[in-house]
């Protein structure tokens, strides 16, 4: 079920409703209500997957059972290695089977190795690299002895399969959700009235946003070949906002909804364009993956200990890595690759920490010089980001080649209508860059508010296209 | 939690009014039951679901017998003309959809078989790639299929036109109209100024404003439409081949029926303005599947598709074309001898 569609409208208030007036009496129940919403939510997409965020529910929950059981350091690490080895292998299978077998063919093939492998018409369940990752960071947060195990299966259930979240994030650490889930909650009313902001702010920027730049990103991108320069910085730039509107806008609704029954999310975008460099930035793009990937490959890896070839080395396979979880294409590894490269700069001149506050927090304009770095940060990551959209990376070098040609200074023919609403968001952003989301408005007078609300809200209805789907379901 | 409940109703209660105008006022037609469908006509309706339900109140009086399956292009086929052709008693319904499809064309044949219904006539109206091309339901509101037909989700089906009601402010333009019966530039695409008729009981579409004004001043007509009228290739262009197994097995079930239902059958590859022919290798199947007496081929460069007088635009051929086509599949050279029907 997506957040846009007109199920979810039905659903949602129906959850709600049978939450605060039916179950709320009982916290085994309320989890239970929660339990069967999400597992139908997933499920309107295809109920033949649930049987696998089971499996790996059931896994997890037993090898944290006896994670926390026994103190004998093999069967634990065998525990261990039980839990990710199922995660991991259904993320394998699904996710990256074809991708291994058809790289292997090819590599063999041009050393003159003729394979008989074939790939598999493997369907790939939706949200499956965020479930595993949420429940992988449970056992192993065990393992290390962070948190203790929960004894309740509806509730450990529920962690993993809380609907706002399932199928694209914010990855939860059974740190914050779970012991949310094993307490009762309590409406309140500032949280509810945020939630609904939030979740008002999110559809605005995947509709009026992500979705009104999409066309144009497909467009420009499958004719690459016969753009003009001009056409293609649009393109790239068009892309930058279009996954930006509709990653952090799918975040925003999923902690907004979480919100109304009492939960609290992790942040997962923190206005990264407004970074000043990359590390800035991916202490704001997608908080909750980032983090994973430093609490758990990062620092498994050694982290910045051992010298500089070997914080290097860590440094360029986290990012890999994490450009691989996105999706089993080489455009991703590069991608993520490049992210690496970008960080070492920073990181062999120990400036990596330089900028960890709000931007221009006492101004209202930034001074020329953070100007100069939110500009080159943000031109870093729009190069990058075509290697993320590019179909191969034939495309993509192709694509970055022809940005620098005689066409550069042409008036673009592509449509301008998403670079006003583009900047209309970056305004309202940059205006609101104190908040946890643009929309949090509590501060001004009534009225104003609420034409906010219902400005924000008709262009929504008014740039609803359909029920279009969000591109982190793919990962 | 009730100040939360009052202020949440209190902000969608614009949204809900929105909302239940869709439901008042049915702009799509699919929520009540209509005689005509065309009566006060100025959005664009989903026709498949529109004949689905007319074939639906007439079949038990009507006893339809004779069937005209395909898209818009369909229109070129009326009733009218196709009855001297047909048995006396006969009952023709043009059961056509914007957008036709294989699957439309087999869903419908299956449907009627599975309702007893006979089908003693039938005319498929295919074309290059459009109408084979698709073999599972279309998207978007015009297009997807009656439920009936598809078997597809009533809430699959529903939803689309509520989606499509709060699509781009569309209710805005609507209701605008609705009130003020004004047509503004900005409904543009979304309101539907052309004047049609579509007749209740046969589901024959006419044209009206295309023939007002070609009628008025056939130069005319076509000066205004230059560039939509371009200039074909000089040398012929071939498609795709496009028959495919999933399409071959529609394609069989179809003949199948027809070969159960004893029906008449005729198939028209409809002459294409952009003159590109039709496929040799699918063309071969479609022989060998309905047998060549009846499968006729207009596509490519011919006395039908040269002159663009034979078209009201690049996607449609007209009435006289398909007067002239019936002739040329009716007549005697063509008759399979097993063919018997009345004179």
């Amino acid at each position: 079920m997506l957040f846009n569609s007109l199920e979810f409208a039905l659903f949602l208030p129906l959850v709600f409703f049978l939450y605060w007036f039916v179950t709320n009496k009982n916290l085994t129940a309320q989890n239970f209500l929660l339990l069967v919403a999400s597992y139908f939510f997933y499920g309107w997409w295809d109920w033949r997957f649930l049987s696998l965020l089971f499996i790996s529910s059931v896994i997890d929950y037993f090898a944290g059972y006896f994670l926390d059981k026994t103190g004998h350091p093999v069967k634990r690490l065998l525990l261990l290695i039980l839990s990710l080895s199922t995660n991991l292998g259904l993320l394998g299978f699904f996710k990256y089977y074809n991708f291994f077998v058809d790289s292997l063919v090819t590599a063999m093939a041009s050393a003159g190795v003729t394979l008989n492998t074939r790939s598999l018409n493997v369907i790939l369940p939706v949200g499956i690299s965020f479930y595993t990752f949420q429940t992988m960071s449970y056992t192993i947060d065990l393992y290390r002895k962070k948190i203790a195990s929960t004894k309740d299966f509806i509730a450990f259930l529920t962690f993993v399969s809380f609907f706002p979240q399932l199928v694209a994030g914010p990855i939860e650490r059974a740190a914050n959700l779970l012991p949310q889930c094993l307490r009762k909650r309590v409406f309140d009313y500032g949280k509810a009235k945020d939630g609904m902001r939030q979740i008002i702010w999110g559809l605005f920027k995947k509709i009026v946003i992500a979705d009104t730049c999409a066309g144009q990103v497909d467009l420009i991108f499958s004719n690459s070949t016969t753009m003009q320069s001009s056409d293609l910085w649009l393109g790239a730039f068009y892309f930058a906002f279009q996954i930006y509107g509709d990653f952090s806008g799918y975040s925003d609704i999923a902690i907004g909804t979480a919100r109304l029954f009492g939960f609290e999310l992790m942040r997962n975008f923190a206005l990264p364009y407004f970074s000043r460099d990359i590390a800035e930035f991916w202490r704001r793009w997608h908080i909750s993956l980032s983090t994973w990937f430093k609490d758990y490959v990062y620092i498994s890896l050694g982290g910045s200990y051992g010298g500089k070839w070997k914080w290097i080395r860590n440094i360029i396979i986290t990012f890999t890595i994490s450009g691989f979880w996105h999706g089993a294409n080489w455009t991703f590894i590069a991608w993520g690759f490049l992210n690496g490269l970008y960080y070492l700069p920073l990181l062999l001149s120990n400036r990596q920490k330089q900028h960890t506050g709000i931007v221009a927090e006492n101004r209202f304009f930034p001074s020329l010089h953070e100007l100069f770095q939110i500009v080159l940060t943000f031109l870093m990551t729009l190069i990058a980001w075509i290697f993320f959209r590019a179909e191969n990376i034939r495309h993509a070098i192709q694509y970055i080649t022809a940005l620098f040609s005689r066409t550069l200074f042409q008036l673009p023919s592509a449509d301008l209508i998403p670079l006003y609403l583009v900047i209309f968001l970056v305004v309202v952003e940059w205006l609101q860059r104190k908040k946890q989301f643009a929309l949090q408005i509590h501060d001004l007078p009534f009225t104003v508010r609420w034409i906010c609300y219902y400005a924000v809200a008709l262009m929504v209805l008014g740039f609803y296209g359909g029920e279009k789907t969000f591109i982190y379901f793919q990962f | 939690m009730n100040t939360f409940l009052v202020k949440t109703l209190l902000f969608l209660l614009p949204f809900f009014s929105v909302t239940a105008t869709f439901f008042i006022f049915d702009p799509f037609k699919i929520w009540y039951a209509y005689d005509d469908y065309f009566s006060d006509y100025s959005i664009i309706i989903n026709r498949d679901y529109a004949g689905t339900e007319l074939y639906m109140q007439n079949r038990k009086k009507m006893h339809y017998d004779s069937f005209i399956f395909g898209s818009s292009r369909t229109l070129a086929f009326n009733t009218k003309d196709w009855k001297p052709y047909l048995q006396n008693n006969a009952s023709p319904f043009v059961f056509w959809a914007s957008g036709e499809t294989l699957f439309g064309m087999w869903s419908k044949i299956k449907f009627l078989h599975s309702l007893n219904d006979t089908i003693k006539n039938s005319i498929l109206v295919m074309d290059n790639g459009a109408t084979l091309n698709r073999t599972g339901n279309s998207k978007g509101h015009i297009f997807i299929k009656h439920p009936l037909l598809s078997n597809g989700s009533r809430y699959e089906f529903y939803s689309s036109f509520v989606y499509a009601y709060m699509a781009d402010f569309f209710f805005v333009r609507y209701l605008d109209y609705c009130f003020f019966k004004r047509y503004r530039p900005y409904m543009k695409g979304f309101i539907d100024e052309r004047i049609v008729k579509s007749d209740p009981v046969t589901n024959d579409f006419y044209r009206i404003s295309n023939q007002v004004e070609r009628n008025r001043n056939m130069k005319d007509y076509y000066s205004k439409r230059e560039k939509m009228f371009y200039a074909r290739p000089q040398n012929p262009v071939t498609s795709k081949a496009i028959i495919r197994p999933p399409q071959l097995t529609m394609l069989k079930d179809i003949a199948e029926i027809f070969g159960k239902m004893g029906t008449q059958y005729k198939i028209v590859i409809g002459p294409m303005y952009d003159q590109k022919k039709f496929n040799a290798g699918d063309l071969e199947i479609l022989y060998e599947l309905f047998g060549k007496q009846n499968v006729f081929d207009y596509t490519g460069i011919n006395f039908i598709t040269e002159s663009r007088e034979n078209y009201y635009d690049d996607n449609h051929y007209m009435p006289h074309v398909g007067q002239k086509i019936l002739k040329e599949i009716y007549s005697r050279e063509n008759l399979n001898p097993d063919d018997k029907y009345d004179e």
